[in-house]
């Protein structure tokens, strides 16, 4: 029969152990962001940040890969944030829990599981060839749009429903329509949440390869329009690297496209503490 | 008048959602049933023969290296997770929690291809150095995706924390109940969120090469499968493309 350990002494081992894997998982992520930054920030000075590349990347700057980014940004939100507003008050004010809502909350769901490489052959099939939109910022911001959707969807739901009731209400008695209830009452209340998953969602944006490179195409000239093809951040990266072409440069882009998410993120976590510090005193 | 108006749009709006999500299917669908059905059920699902411009389209390797790439990742990852979340949710002090939660739940937000690009930089070489072989292996990419699904599990698990449970109750059990219940569930998202990295999209082709006992993961043969809109590619394209789905 074997002897009983000591409880206490379990106990102090398996805090060493738990401690050692938090610290080596943390030590793992820090070293990730400090290993790029080291090796790229010496590459970025304010001429990296505003020539365009040339020689197909091996010098030059990255200033056209962070115009289409922000083109792109920009059509993916004009697209998404509407929608998944729309949607989303919909989902909260209009209707009470029924199957209705129940399919489209499991449908917003399955459209976030989806995976992005599988988003950009449909935005491939769809927008690039069926709508003969051709490689264009259009057609990746379309794209892009759909991976935004459930995010938004999802936090304005959050961000609306905690608005308090009793607001609603004085406005029921006082006789305003729902619609205004909702447009001049409920969404500013909830618009620092509804930022939040924005904000967030520009995060996610600025990050994907996958969607972009099947629909806005790589091309390394400032796009002109949105029906030109343009390549962003993420896809400059991917390319750099894959191909060898220039590795300073790929830590270069490698550390703007880190710091710009850590800075969007943080921006993100810092109104969501608004949020909920207004909210603090509703309980 | 204006007020169902105002509803109907929202309503519209609303199904959006899924509309997407159904032209989506249904586009997947209507490009890559006819190539499975020409190629036969049984030949796409369980044939390792993959030469598409050839006409064979056996996928069953790449479904195989997904599985291990993905319990390679479930195996490394969940235990460094829970541990973080456990030491997270009970062992730290309340000040330490506040710095390091949301600070591992900003590094989830590092674009995967970065992920990807260090794999190969750093873990390929060490691995053909240390462990033999070409480098490129299921086991880089394991690694790799158990860093990428660990800040999800590790927020998720810290969210199911039991807060009921009394301080006095053992640390084993607290594992335990970490393992088998909260969490459980959330290691399937975690599943779920490492086979749909995709993003580190080539860099994939780069690690499971196919030296490597001629296993690509099968997102390898997606993503290798740039469509250049010829018609010959558009049949194997795709295939990958409703498998992927």
């Amino acid at each position: 029969m074997a002897t009983r350990i000591n409880p206490l002494i379990s106990q102090r081992v398996v805090k060493v152990q738990l401690w050692g894997l938090t610290g080596f998982t943390i030590a793992i992520l820090f070293f990730i962001v400090c290993f790029v930054s080291i090796k790229g920030l010496p590459q970025i000075t304010l001429d990296f940040l505003t020539t365009n590349p040339g020689d197909m990347g091996r010098s030059g700057g990255i200033f056209s890969t962070i115009m289409s980014t922000l083109y792109l940004i920009f059509i993916a939100l004009m697209i998404a944030v509407p929608l998944g507003i729309g949607a989303a008050i919909y989902l909260t004010e209009y209707t009470r829990e029924s199957r209705i809502t129940y399919i489209i909350r499991f449908g917003t769901e399955c459209l976030a599981g989806i995976p992005s490489i599988i988003l950009g052959l449909f935005g491939f099939a769809f927008f690039v060839m069926a709508l003969h939109l051709g490689w264009s910022i259009l057609s990746g911001g379309m794209t892009m749009s759909i991976m935004l959707l459930p995010t938004i969807i999802r936090t304005s739901e959050e961000s609306i429903k905690a608005v308090p009731y009793a607001l609603r209400e004085v406005c029921f008695s006082l006789g305003v329509t729902k619609w205004q209830t909702v447009t001049r009452v409920v969404l500013p209340t909830a618009l620092p949440g509804i930022v939040t998953g924005v904000v967030l969602s520009i995060g996610r944006c600025i990050g994907e390869t996958a969607v972009v490179l099947f629909t806005a195409g790589s091309s390394l000239r400032l796009p002109q329009s949105f029906f030109d093809s343009g390549r962003t951040m993420a896809v400059h990266f991917y390319i750099l690297a894959r191909e060898g072409i220039s590795m300073p440069n790929a830590y270069g882009t490698a550390t703007i496209l880190i710091f710009s998410i850590l800075f969007i993120n943080l921006c993100a976590y810092y109104l969501m503490r608004q949020f909920l510090k207004k909210y603090a005193i509703f309980g | 008048m204006k007020e169902k108006l105002i509803e109907k749009i929202l309503m519209l709006l609303a199904f959006s959602a899924i509309g997407v999500l159904l032209l989506m299917a249904i586009f997947i669908f209507k490009e890559g049933m006819p190539i499975i059905f020409k190629a036969g059920i049984n030949n796409f699902l369980f044939s390792t023969h993959w030469a598409p411009t050839k006409g064979y389209f056996g996928i069953f390797s790449m479904i195989v290296s997904s599985l291990y790439v993905t319990i390679g990742a479930l195996i490394i990852g969940v235990p460094l997770a829970l541990a973080c979340a456990i030491t997270l949710a009970e062992l730290a002090p309340l000040r330490l929690t506040v710095i390091l939660k949301p600070t591992i739940e900003l590094l989830a937000g590092i674009p995967s291809v970065v992920y990807g690009f260090l794999g190969v930089v750093l873990l390929v070489p060490l691995i053909r150095d240390y462990l033999g072989g070409p480098g490129l292996s299921l086991l880089a990419a394991s690694m790799i995706l158990a860093i990428m699904i660990l800040p999800t599990i590790t927020s998720n698990s810290f969210a199911n924390h039991p807060h009921g449970y009394s301080k006095s109750c053992p640390l084993r059990n607290y594992y335990c109940y970490y393992s088998w219940d909260g969490p459980s569930h959330r290691r399937n998202h975690g599943c779920n969120h490492g086979s749909r990295q995709r993003p580190e999209t080539s860099q994939f082709s780069i690690k499971s090469g196919s030296p490597f006992n001629k296993q690509y993961s099968f997102r390898n043969g997606l993503c290798s499968r740039r469509p250049s809109g010829s018609p010959l590619c558009h049949g194997h394209c795709f295939v990958c493309f409703y498998y992927g789905l």
